[in-house]
């Protein structure tokens, strides 16, 4: 069994835990120990990206609703922003693209989500001239229409596209033009409730899979993931640093910084809260008694806690400073980081075929 | 009087092809083992570390046996001539390969390359079951080599271009005198392990050669230059199901490439499996194995990246479905035909209906402490 290392490891970790033992006890780490570490990071972490991805939501609707009752600078600028925040909250939801998010290899729920997610592609083009096609026709734009879109025609983009500039030709990003936009073009108002209300069906539909019910599955996702049941048959531990890594080579091989959230403008805190969940996931949040970080700590894997919280600074001061060649060079050591010194530390198995194929 | 129609998988039923099966390939089934254990049992090269790596096997009644080698196999092959033992061929850049008898573990034989020769990690036999076909490389000057030894001794008999740059799986077409190989158009040294030493300059193809005299009879290429073709199955009508590889890090684009294709015989082209994308995507550019079920006519593929096992029509093409499992690569067909078979690294083997291509949960094989590698043998 994995991780049975850890059984054997005569630790002091009074500190891990934080109660039911005294100062110098000598303690020993067990697999319920790693079992509760696991947990917390998927409740606190994981699950937590995706209810605050819902609640951004909620907001984003709410938001739109006002703007679209006042028309004004205020309003525009306060949904311009909600926008932003529901991007920052997908970018940490996103670096956790299994489960419900990624619930179908046609059809995934996650590029309904963010349609550059699936290879980097950027459909602005094709937001645009949907957008522009749906205000000029009559067909009436329900929940049903925009759920038989494809993924490139909705989602964040889509959102984006149309919050941020006007959808005549000059594609203005200017608030006057836009709002004009809104007040001559009732539909656009239309598009943008539609479009966020598809998106909020799918933030829920997340949620629900990791809380309540996955697919076909009579438990959540959360439940089959920590009780080792998942339908492909992965660890739990191998499936999150996986999908964290996966997420780390997309972002700097696909250089999703010089794409993303172009018009929003937005593109460097967006990275920055995919980094910050990051490290949350590694070090615990403030509702967590244990973390990975220190996991790995008393595995004896000191170094390289230590190298992967200086990688993950260099990737959160290349974000500052707004430096590409920097930013994705710290990636890419991430990306290394969650191949090799996570799971070494952790004795988490991610595969031989996947790390070494031929 | 109209004649009967008689479709491919008819005439494959009528042949009585499917009933014979050791191994899903026409040319193995030419070279078969004289007797087949009574239950049929899946072998593999396994091990994550240089004290585990060996090949092993189990089965429905077979506990789980391994003989260890000190090299990490890749491919294995059924011995025709001799029942119940098996080759292991060291991956790329070894240069050892080793026969098991499985029926009691010993190694029996090892041979080593020739002096500046490597190997691939894959082997085939001839129809006669007489000449082993190993897939190697000149270390020198990077050509890709197709050795030819006497499969009793191992003694190297004769060498032969293989028509491109490391050549990896090969196998025997239904005429029992071809050899269709990948060649996968990456050159890698010994000295430098792994390393890929000609991204920009890569080419790979997929060869024909005439496995008596060496001459390449045709070669086809895929548009997409960083394509490299590294595994193939073959159908007993002559269609080969190819499984590639992009180098993506040498790619100046960010396009979906195909990863699987067919090659119908006599068609001027290959045909790329090009559907659904979203599915190709999540193969990261990477399909480790392909197997071809002869009388459903499906081939199925492997992406341990991507943690899926995905099946196309080798009739038409289609998309028919896929399978989840994490960091699959094995797969082969069973000996009934009934099922593919799946193995990953954690030690565990799947059991997917080949007619629905539906799992059967109940038949689900776990070998704690067990990494099934790249390729999985029934036999």
């Amino acid at each position: 069994m994995d991780n049975l290392k850890f059984i054997v490891f005569p630790v002091l970790f009074s500190a891990l835990v934080g109660c039911g033992t005294r100062e110098n006890d000598p303690a020993v780490l067990t697999v319920d120990d790693f079992a509760i570490t696991i947990e917390q990071t998927v409740d606190h972490t994981i699950i937590a990206a995706s209810e605050n991805f819902t609640q951004q939501n909620l907001k984003m609707q709410d938001a739109i609703e006002s703007f679209c009752i006042n028309f004004d600078a205020a309003s525009l600028n306060n949904a311009q922003n909600q926008w932003r925040q529901l991007n920052e909250a997908w970018f940490s939801l996103a670096n956790f693209n299994f489960g419900p998010l990624n619930d179908d290899l046609i059809f995934p729920a996650y590029t309904f989500i963010d349609s550059l997610r699936l290879r980097g592609t950027n459909y602005i083009a094709t937001a645009r001239t949907e957008i522009q096609q749906n205000l000029n026709e009559n067909t009436p734009l329900s929940a049903a229409y925009f759920n038989q879109q494809t993924f490139q025609k909705i989602g964040l983009l889509a959102l984006e596209v149309t919050l941020f500039e006007s959808a005549n030709e000059s594609q203005s990003t200017e608030a006057n033009a836009i709002i004009a936009d809104f007040q001559a073009q009732p539909r656009k108002c239309e598009i943008a409730y539609g479009l966020s209300t598809n998106l909020l069906e799918r933030a829920q539909y997340v949620q629900n899979g990791w809380k309540v019910k996955y697919l076909q599955n009579q438990a959540s996702y959360r439940t089959l993931l920590l009780n080792n049941r998942l339908e492909d048959g992965s660890a739990p531990l191998t499936r999150i640093l996986t999908a964290v890594q996966e997420h780390l080579d997309y972002l700097s091989k696909r250089n999703v910084v010089t794409v993303s959230a172009s018009l929003a403008q937005h593109n460097w805190q967006s990275l920055n809260a995919a980094i910050s969940t990051i490290e949350q996931l590694l070090n615990g949040s403030e509702q967590s008694t244990t973390s990975l970080f220190k996991l790995m700590t008393l595995a004896g894997a000191e170094l390289a806690v230590n190298t992967v919280k200086n990688n993950l600074q260099a990737a959160k001061n290349s974000i500052a400073a707004q430096d590409v060649v920097a930013l994705n060079a710290a990636l890419g050591l991430l990306d290394g980081n969650f191949k090799r010194e996570i799971p070494d530390a952790l004795d988490v198995e991610l595969g031989i075929n996947f790390t070494d194929g031929d | 009087m109209a004649a009967l129609p008689i479709n491919r998988r008819t005439l494959i039923r009528l042949l009585g092809i499917s009933g014979l099966s050791a191994q899903h390939s026409w040319a193995a089934q030419a070279a078969k083992p004289l007797q087949q254990a009574t239950q049929p049992r899946w072998v593999s090269a396994s091990g994550a570390t240089k004290e585990q790596f060996g090949i092993s096997w189990a089965g429905q009644s077979h506990k789980l046996q391994t003989a260890h080698s000190d090299f990490r196999g890749h491919d294995v092959a059924a011995h025709p001539l001799r029942p119940n033992h098996a080759l292991l061929f060291g991956r790329r850049p070894a240069t050892q390969a080793i026969e098991v008898d499985l029926a009691n573990g010993t190694i029996t034989h090892s041979f080593e390359c020739a002096p500046n020769r490597h190997l691939f990690g894959h082997g085939c036999f001839s129809a006669n079951g007489q000449q082993l076909f190993t897939a190697e490389g000149n270390i020198e000057n990077g050509t890709g080599k197709i050795v030819v030894r006497d499969s009793q001794t191992y003694q190297q008999l004769a060498e032969f271009n293989s028509g491109g740059i490391g050549p990896h799986q090969l196998k025997l077409m239904p005429n029992g005198k071809t050899l269709v190989v990948a060649n996968g158009g990456i050159r890698t040294h010994p000295s430098s392990g792994r390393k890929k030493l000609n991204l920009t300059t890569m080419n790979s193809c997929l060869s024909y050669i005439d496995s008596q005299t060496g001459q390449v009879l045709n070669a086809l290429h895929v548009s997409e230059s960083k394509a490299s073709i590294r595994h193939l199955d073959v159908h007993p009508d002559g269609t080969v199901a190819i499984a590639m590889q992009v180098q993506r890090e040498a790619c100046n684009h960010n396009r979906v490439v195909p990863l699987a294709a067919i090659h119908k015989p006599h068609a001027a082209t290959l045909t790329l499996l090009e559907q659904p994308q979203t599915l190709i995507t999540q193969m990261q550019d990477y399909i480790g194995s392909v197997a071809i079920h002869a009388e459903q006519c499906i081939a199925g593929f492997t992406s341990p990246k991507g943690n899926v096992a995905a099946f196309w029509s080798t009739d038409n093409a289609r998309f028919l479905g896929y399978h989840r499992l994490h960091d699959v690569c094995g797969i082969a067909v069973t000996p009934d035909n009934k099922h593919f078979l799946l193995s990953n690294s954690a030690g565990e083997i799947r059991f997917i209906t080949a007619k629905t291509l539906t799992e059967q949960k109940s038949m689900r094989r776990h070998y704690p402490n067990t990494q099934w590698d790249n390729h999985l043998l029934m036999i």
